[in-house]
């Protein structure tokens, strides 16, 4: 679309517009722009404080496009929204008419629920007391119930088959100018008394212009002088006016029309109401003397208020496309009588459907305050119903791409606005592969509430196949629980990640804890991961160090042993953890009765000088000085050469016992 | 349309950077006052600072913040050419039933640079924890955390020098096409020649080289971005420099099979002056652009793919707490006015994005 003026605000930051000074922004993740003063100062300028340091506050704006979704009452309607728009991507594109049609019906009473539920909501007592909600309900109920006129409208016009479009723009018009017809519904309950009332006339000149005879003539027959010759003739010729119906021969109803027509004129000229000019005033309108009508556009509203009516009385079987001419000539009728009246937005998109300028509409839409909700599912519709492709092709306008584009757009703000992401997902889902890419964009980034929220988020990614997603989630949380010093949660998440550093950082964690304290964290996750500990040679060895301490906690020392003596042989010890490891070896060198056999003692002793001492000698530098010394602390001795010592006694007298036993057992 | 909330800082100087953690829950603030500030928003979307400190001797240029999943890290650097990592942990127990407090630690402090660090930033996760640092002497270093457990160690991995003295950059953090895309600018006005440059990781020289220079922007550089990539088959760079730039950078496969990229760019004079930032949304979808005049210009990107300015913020005016337009949308068939929410504050008009 064509768009010279961009719209420009203002801010008013004292310390931004100082000189030198200008405004900077940036995105913040969600929907939010923060704004801020902002000074250029290049790197080679000497570091001073700016001459205006400390004269005006330092601000940051946090800036927003206005929007009611956040009201949370409007959930309901972009929830059913969603479900009816689901709906629509499953019906296609080639379904019945009368499909879309029922689809158009749909959103419309979702809309009308809203608003029931809106005005329902304003008078709760809590929405009493706050009046920013209020005031922001009243808004949202005045948006909602024009973009649910201006659906209604369009509906009638483009979506239905019938050519038959008078009625319904009569019902269409009075739906939403209730106030007359709260007046007649009064008048008919005073029955003859509301002839005495001041606007009794000037009412039903209005029911008559909005084209309600039926009740017009209830009210008529209520009047005091009904039984009078002038209102009985009036109430024949209003009783006889032919109806046009949908099927009806046009040419035999149009010599039925003129026909009553010229016998109503003939009538009103033999002075036949004389006695009663207001009933001959009431007569004028129905026969479409400009002259009447003229002056009741003068007591109009809005532009669009009694041209259903007009249409009623002089071209009842006006078609779509004969509509457009006869809007443009009763809106340039309206314009002259009435030189000081301007048309506001809504009076001049009605326009714009009425004249079938939908480019116009469209553009005009977007600037309505929804979010663009009228918009987006308005074009999903019509690209699916396919009317007016031939409209859009002729005006240039990429029907598919602007869809495209709109539901994108839609989708993307609902997934980036917090309590609202997961009624984007059915919008992006239908955005192909750009919608899956911003899902995976999106979804990683909303915020992790609770651990059953990353849950629900993780099987939205894996449903879309975005495992990076879902990996990323898991390894967040594994990080969160960590810094939280959960490290049974972190682990498991970490686990769930897949993720070989992370794991192998957790268990080393783990490791690093036991060896220094003697306290084993989140036993309980930790003899739960049976095979799920190949992701990572630490996390095996965490495993199987975790069963050696179980098996020797529970006294059973020989399996105990045999598992020890396999973890040292099993080269995935890491450096840091040897002198645990071999410590652990030293009671049951030393138990009274012998645990360990000769050559498993030699196996020990050989660990102990090829790969302990060796790492010991690798960090200790030339003065002797051992910079590792924390990290080769084991909470059971004093210093590395402590351990050594007594792990090469304890060896030495074992060994010598197993000799024995071994070489005097009796022979089996 | 917008509605404004408005906060303050406590920072006795300019601001030089603000910058949003992944989930835009939390913002980092550094300024020439030669402090960082951490701020949380809470539940009802109130801002408060939660930590404060004195990170540099010299004003602090930028601060960006590391992928949650290495934790709450951030860094900083500063006219005091020096970077710093910071990381946030949890402090001693006050006692059982008080939440922990949390604290900010420096991890380390890079020293390598001579000369003032003018950018820093962390690289996109899948690279692992590293982190790239541009300084005035025209070196990008690229340090790497080995262990993510701990992040005291940070030793350089890579080291590119320039001729040119360097102002910004910016990590590519799409995987399309090329690994490891880096983008550096220049805010040098003596020579006449390309002041943006783009670095890539070469498998045959395993190490980071520069790979190009994009020649059509030759006026001085004070800001580069990578766009998000949301399913794009090129990549795109927005430049701040005399005008705004967004540079298309597509991979092209020649017939002896080897991939080059051709560079398009694209020139938007709507400031008319010189353009400071500029900060791609999460989906670069749209774009916001610092110019000199006092202006913030955003940009959309319209359902023809075109870039249009779809909106000027301006420094002026008469506060934040406005009346409504008057040319405001008065949709009302019945009420009797529209009643604008602008309880916060508001500034103008609904935006037409199309």
């Amino acid at each position: 679309m064509n768009d010279n003026t961009v719209s420009t605000f203002e801010l008013g930051d004292a310390l931004a517009t100082r000189f030198g000074n200008t405004l900077t922004g940036v995105f913040v993740p969600g929907s939010k722009i923060a704004l801020s003063a902002y000074r250029h100062v290049k790197w080679n300028s000497r570091d001073v404080p700016s001459e205006t340091a400390g004269q005006d506050p330092v601000l940051i704006y946090l800036a927003q496009e206005t929007t009611l979704f956040d009201e949370p009452v409007l959930r309901s309607l972009l929830a059913e929204s969603n479900i009816t728009f689901a709906t629509l991507q499953e019906l296609g594109q080639r379904a019945p008419r009368a499909e879309y049609l029922r689809i158009s019906h749909m959103y419309r009473s979702v809309v009308r629920a809203s608003l029931e539920r809106l005005e329902h909501a304003k008078k709760s007592p809590e929405v009493q007391m706050d009046e920013e909600r209020q005031q922001r309900i009243s808004e949202t109920v005045i948006v909602f119930y024009a973009a649910e006129c201006l659906w209604h409208l369009f509906e009638i016009l483009y979506m239905q088959q019938s050519q038959l479009i008078v009625p319904q723009l009569l019902d269409w018009a009075r739906f939403y100018a209730p106030q007359i017809e709260d007046r007649a519904t009064d008048f008919l309950l005073m029955a003859e008394e509301a002839s005495e009332n001041d606007d009794y006339w000037n009412v039903l000149k209005s029911l008559v212009m909005v084209g309600a005879l039926d009740v017009t003539r209830a009210i008529l027959r209520q009047n005091r002088k009904a039984s009078q010759p002038a209102f009985k003739a009036a109430e024949l010729i209003l009783a006889s006016m032919p109806v046009y119906k949908e099927g009806f021969p046009l040419k035999k109803f149009n010599s039925q029309w003129e026909h009553w027509h010229v016998d109503a004129e003939r009538k009103i000229r033999a002075n036949t109401f004389g006695s009663e000019p207001e009933l001959e005033q009431i007569l004028q309108l129905v026969t479409g003397s400009n002259e009447h009508w003229d002056a009741g556009i003068k007591e109009s509203n809005e532009w669009y208020e009694f041209l259903p009516g007009y249409l009623l009385y002089t071209k009842p079987t006006c078609k779509p496309f004969e509509l457009k001419i006869a809007a443009a000539n009763w809106l340039n009728r309206w314009t002259l009588l009435r030189p000081n009246s301007q048309l506001n937005n809504m009076s001049r998109m009605i326009s714009q459907l009425m004249e079938h300028d939908l480019r116009l509409f469209i553009y005009d839409t977007q600037r309505i305050n929804d979010t663009n909700w009228l918009t987006t599912h308005m074009i999903d519709l019509i690209y699916h119903s396919g009317e007016l492709k031939g409209y859009f092709e002729q005006n240039n306008i990429d029907l598919p791409a602007l869809r495209h584009s709109m539901i994108y757009e839609y989708g993307s703000y609902l997934m980036s606005t917090r309590s609202l992401w997961q009624l984007g997902i059915d919008y992006l889902d239908c955005c192909k592969q750009e919608g899956k890419a911003a899902m995976e964009l999106l979804l990683p980034r909303i915020s992790l509430r609770s651990d059953r929220h990353a849950l629900k988020l993780m099987s939205v990614a894996r449903k879309r196949g975005l495992i990076d997603v879902e990996q990323e989630i898991c390894k967040v949380l594994s990080r969160q629980s960590f810094d939280d010093e959960r490290y049974g949660n972190a682990l498991e998440w970490g686990i769930r990640s897949k993720d070989v550093l992370l794991v192998t950082g957790i268990a080393d964690f783990i490791l690093k804890n036991y060896s220094q304290t003697g306290n084993m964290l989140c036993p309980d996750v930790i003899v739960h991961i049976k095979s799920r500990m190949f992701i990572s040679p630490r996390l095996v060895f965490l495993s199987k160090y975790f069963e050696f301490y179980e098996l020797y906690r529970n006294r059973d020392f020989l399996a105990a042993v045999e598992l020890l003596v396999n973890l040292l042989n099993s080269k995935i010890t890491p450096d840091y953890f040897w002198p645990s490891l071999l410590i652990d070896t030293v009671p049951l060198l030393e138990s009274k009765d012998p645990k360990i056999f000769s050559n498993e003692t030699v196996a020990i002793l050989h660990h102990l000088e090829t790969e302990l001492v060796p790492i010991i000698e690798r960090n200790t530098d030339k003065l002797g000085n051992k910079n590792a010394e924390t990290v080769f602390k084991d909470y059971r001795a004093e210093n590395i050469d402590e351990i050594l010592n007594i792990l090469r006694l304890a060896c030495a007298r074992n060994l010598a016992r197993s000799l024995v036993i071994e070489n005097t057992s009796p022979e089996s | 349309m917008f509605d404004v909330e408005t906060i303050t800082a406590d920072h006795k100087d300019v601001i030089h950077d603000v910058v949003f953690d992944y989930y835009g829950r939390r913002m980092a603030t550094c300024s020439s006052d030669q402090t960082v500030m951490i701020w949380d928003e809470d539940a009802q979307g109130k801002w408060s600072v939660t930590s404060s400190w004195k990170a540099h001797s010299g004003s602090i240029w930028r601060v960006s913040w590391a992928h949650p999943e290495f934790g709450q890290v951030v860094a900083t650097c500063s006219f005091d050419r020096t970077a710093s990592v910071w990381e946030e942990v949890i402090g001693e127990k006050v006692s059982t039933t008080n939440t922990p407090t949390r604290r900010w630690v420096r991890r380390t402090t890079l020293v390598d640079s001579r000369t003032s660090v003018t950018d820093v930033e962390f690289a996109p996760k899948y690279l692992g924890l590293l982190l790239a640092t541009a300084s005035a002497d025209g070196i990008i270093r690229i340090y790497e955390a080995p262990d993510i457990m701990n992040l005291s160690q940070w030793p350089v991995q890579h080291e590119i020098a320039n001729k040119l003295p360097l102002s910004c950059l910016s990590w590519n953090t799409s995987t399309y096409m090329v690994t490891q895309l880096l983008a550096a600018g220049s805010d040098d006005s003596a020579t006449p020649t390309g002041k943006v440059f783009l670095f890539a990781y070469s498998d045959n020289a395993r190490k980071c080289v520069k790979i190009d220079t994009v020649n059509d922007i030759t006026d001085p550089v004070t800001d580069v971005a990578f766009a998000p990539n949301a399913g794009r088959t090129f990549h795109m760079l927005a430049v701040a420099s005399k005008d705004l730039y967004i540079v298309n950078l597509r991979g092209v496969t020649d017939s002896t099979g080897t991939t080059k990229l051709d560079i398009q760019t694209v020139k938007f004079s709507d400031h008319n002056c010189p353009v400071w930032r500029v900060c791609w949304n999460m989906l670069a979808t749209m774009l916001i652009s610092t110019g000199d005049d006092g202006c913030v210009r955003l940009w959309r990107m319209n359902y023809n793919k075109q870039w249009r300015c779809a909106a000027v913020l301006k420094a002026e005016g008469g506060g934040p707490t406005y009346e409504p337009a008057p040319q405001t949308p008065t949709l009302a068939a019945t009420a009797s006015a529209t009643a604008k929410y602008y309880k916060k504050g508001t500034i103008g008009n609904q935006v037409p994005w199309h």
